[in-house]
């Protein structure tokens, strides 16, 4: 064989051999694309893991931890991961966050935020990814102006979150004039206007205003010269709870009081006492509620702290995953956006489905806050079933 | 105008409630040279510990002590570690104080929790009493004795007492005292103490009125820097009258021009600094 000969053997030889393994490593790497397993679905967690909300938001994600457990963090054949960013309840911490969440961490939804002004910070950014957002407690209605495929507000708006106190005041509780005092910012004035525009419409009479600033120490100077009437229609910041029931009463003052929207837990009628017994508000939730799924609910809990915040994180990542069910496991935005808004589903706080414009469906009960052993609770007075969580006027 | 006699009650304890919340801040400042930025958080942690101390069963006026001492420690702590190498180093205080606002905060959210919290006045004082023909709550009058007992303990302290005079020489020539063999640390310890100890017995005095949470602390230190702005440094008198005055005027305004409310002590402070720049009654140089 001469050297000529046995260069082209061998070169055919290694031209064979190459083209082999090209074949068998491009059927290695179908099999392998064959075998992959799915992307994950990733949640991202948006609450306030830092600054004042810190201690209560978060249980949020105790509630979405124990309904991924019930369903073994996985749907559709793919697996869950939690991603958790904070927006310390500040709107450019938030911009900061929800970025990441979106751009980084890519993931397929997002639940939170609870403030208003954060949700309005992070609606442009939010337009454009298309990422679905399912705010689980409270919402602002302009951020649907803003971001009107993919903001759903589970829970309405403000002004929706009080409105049936003013129609049971005037209904049932016969009242016919009303003192109102609030704290005096934007979120104080729209749970105010959801009371008082419903009870001036069916004859109601406002007899006084009374808008003591945010962070009032001392209520005493806006109590002495309250004028009678027949309840007391108010809305103030929990943290502030305490000194106004403690100077209300020590002023002499024994007008019923509705607290428009019940924002509060017990943790802080705990800290009010006794002097809360009465009062009765508006919400969407209580752990007295009467129906299935809440006490499937309660059975998993733990420990019953910040109960209504666990509630809605559980409301709130159980309609993502009816969601997930109903497009067989694609989370593309322009496939789950719609499939979120035509989400019917039962939760602990009820049945829940959306509007066209992505606001709430469900329940909302009026309450009376009572004590059931240590605890202080809402016992529900009165449910208006399967409204639209917001004031009709929005 | 029949509210006239409760609403002036209401004034005159708030303004000794501030007083109170004040008054260790100006302690501090005018005699020690120190811009304390902390004295908001003494004030909360003197409200929780207090608390703490009231659960346990201790009565209400040695859980006041009890908190007022507690707080003392921890701010000779901060005083004898951190600030006493910083001298007349205004940026630096400011600094360092501030950054204790926000650990001292945190801890205390860890610990208590971001919920306001209130406690019941002990029974012998809460209820009410007749005063012409008002009803008025009787723990608003002990504000007042507790205010103005404070206020002559301070007095006495500060102008009268052997550690008063060292206090204030040292204000004027800290090195010139220290020649002349006066252990001025000391002395700024114990002062340091006593502010801190007014400002976190204040914290559990005021609970009955004032709920305490983490969020306060800037409310406070704001408050405290108006009064002591406008009844001018160094003086307990001068502390004594900018919280009269700015009690007065805070809250007959929330009374009788409720829309003003959120003004009405900052114009207040602004007409006082243009006729008084150095406020109602400064320390004289």
């Amino acid at each position: 064989m001469t050297k000529k000969v046995f260069f082209i053997l061998l070169a055919l030889v290694l031209a064979i051999s190459i083209s082999l393994i090209g074949c068998t490593s491009t059927g290695q790497q179908e099999e392998e694309e064959e075998e992959e397993e799915p992307e994950p679905i990733i949640i991202g967690l948006f609450f306030d893991y830092s600054g004042m909300g810190s201690v209560d938001i978060p249980y949020h994600e105790v509630g979405v931890r124990l309904k991924l457990d019930e369903i073994g963090w996985e749907i559709e054949g793919r697996s869950i991961e939690l991603v958790t960013a904070d927006n310390a309840g500040d709107p450019a911490k938030g911009v900061e966050s929800i970025e990441r969440l979106v751009q980084v961490d890519e993931v397929d939804v997002i639940i939170g935020p609870v403030w208003g002004h954060v949700q309005l910070a992070i609606a442009p950014i939010l337009a454009e990814s298309k990422t679905p957002i399912i705010c689980p407690s409270g919402g602002i209605i302009d951020v649907i102006e803003t971001c009107p495929d993919n903001f759903f507000l589970t829970r309405g708006t403000f002004a929706g979150n009080a409105y049936y106190s003013g129609v049971y005041a005037y209904e049932e509780m016969e009242a016919r004039t009303a003192v109102i005092l609030y704290n005096d910012f934007a979120t104080g004035e729209s749970f105010l206007s959801g009371f008082v525009t419903p009870f001036e419409e069916m004859g109601g009479v406002i007899v006084q205003t009374i808008k003591p600033p945010l962070g009032t120490f001392d209520y005493a100077p806006f109590l002495t010269d309250v004028e009678d009437a027949d309840v007391l229609a108010m809305w103030i910041q929990p943290p502030e709870l305490p000194s106004f029931y403690a100077q209300y009463y020590a002023s002499g003052l024994d007008i019923p009081i509705i607290y428009t929207s019940i924002t509060a837990q017990s943790e802080s009628w705990s800290e009010v006492g006794d002097l809360c017994i009465g009062t009765i508000g508006q919400h969407e939730y209580s752990p007295l509620l009467d129906n299935d799924e809440n006490e499937e609910f309660l059975e998993k809990v733990d420990d019953m702290t910040f109960i209504d915040f666990q509630a809605a994180g559980y409301t709130a990542v159980s309609i993502f995953l009816e969601a997930v069910k109903s497009t067989n496991g694609d989370t593309t935005p322009e496939v789950i956006n719609p499939a979120i808004r035509n989400v019917s589903v039962d939760t602990p706080e009820g049945r829940i489905s959306y509007t066209s414009e992505n606001v709430g469906i469900g329940d909302t009960h009026i309450m009376e806050i009572v004590k059931v052993g240590d605890r202080y609770e809402e016992e529900i007075l009165k449910t208006y079933e399967q409204v639209v969580r917001k004031a009709p006027w929005e | 105008m029949e509210s006239i006699l409760p609403n002036l009650l209401n004034a005159i304890t708030f303004g000794f409630i501030l007083f109170l919340i004040a008054s260790g801040l100006s302690v501090i400042y005018g005699f020690m040279g120190i811009l304390n930025l902390a004295h908001g958080v003494f004030y909360i942690l003197g409200a929780y510990f207090g608390l703490a101390l009231n659960n346990y069963g201790v009565p209400f006026v040695l859980a006041s002590l009890g908190a007022g001492i507690i707080v003392g420690i921890i701010a000779m702590i901060v005083e004898r570690v951190f600030l006493s190498r910083l001298h007349k180093q205004l940026d630096e205080q400011v600094l360092i104080t501030i950054g204790f606002v926000y650990i001292f905060t945190t801890l205390a959210r860890l610990i208590w929790g971001s919920e306001a919290k209130l406690v019941a006045a002990p029974a012998i004082v809460s209820g009410f009493v007749n005063i012409g023909d008002i009803r008025y709550p009787l723990y608003r009058l002990v504000i007042i004795a507790a205010g103005l007992a404070i206020a002559v303990g301070l007095w006495l302290l500060t102008e009268k007492t052997r550690a008063g005079s060292i206090i204030r020489a040292g204000m004027d020539n800290k090195e010139m005292t220290m020649a002349l063999g006066m252990n001025y640390g000391m002395v700024a310890s114990i002062i340091f103490f006593m502010g801190a100890f007014v400002g976190g017995a204040a914290g559990f005095i005021g609970l009955p009125i004032i709920a305490v949470h983490p969020a306060i602390v800037f409310d406070i230190l704001l408050l405290s820097l108006i009064v002591i702005v406008v009844g001018g440094v160094g003086r307990i008198e001068g502390v004594l009258l900018g919280s009269m005055v700015i009690g007065l005027i805070d809250s007959l305004g929330k009374a009788y021009f409720p829309d003003w409310s959120y003004f009405t002590i900052y114009l207040a402070m602004i007409i006082i600094l243009l006729v008084k720049p150095r406020g109602l009654l400064p320390r004289s140089q």
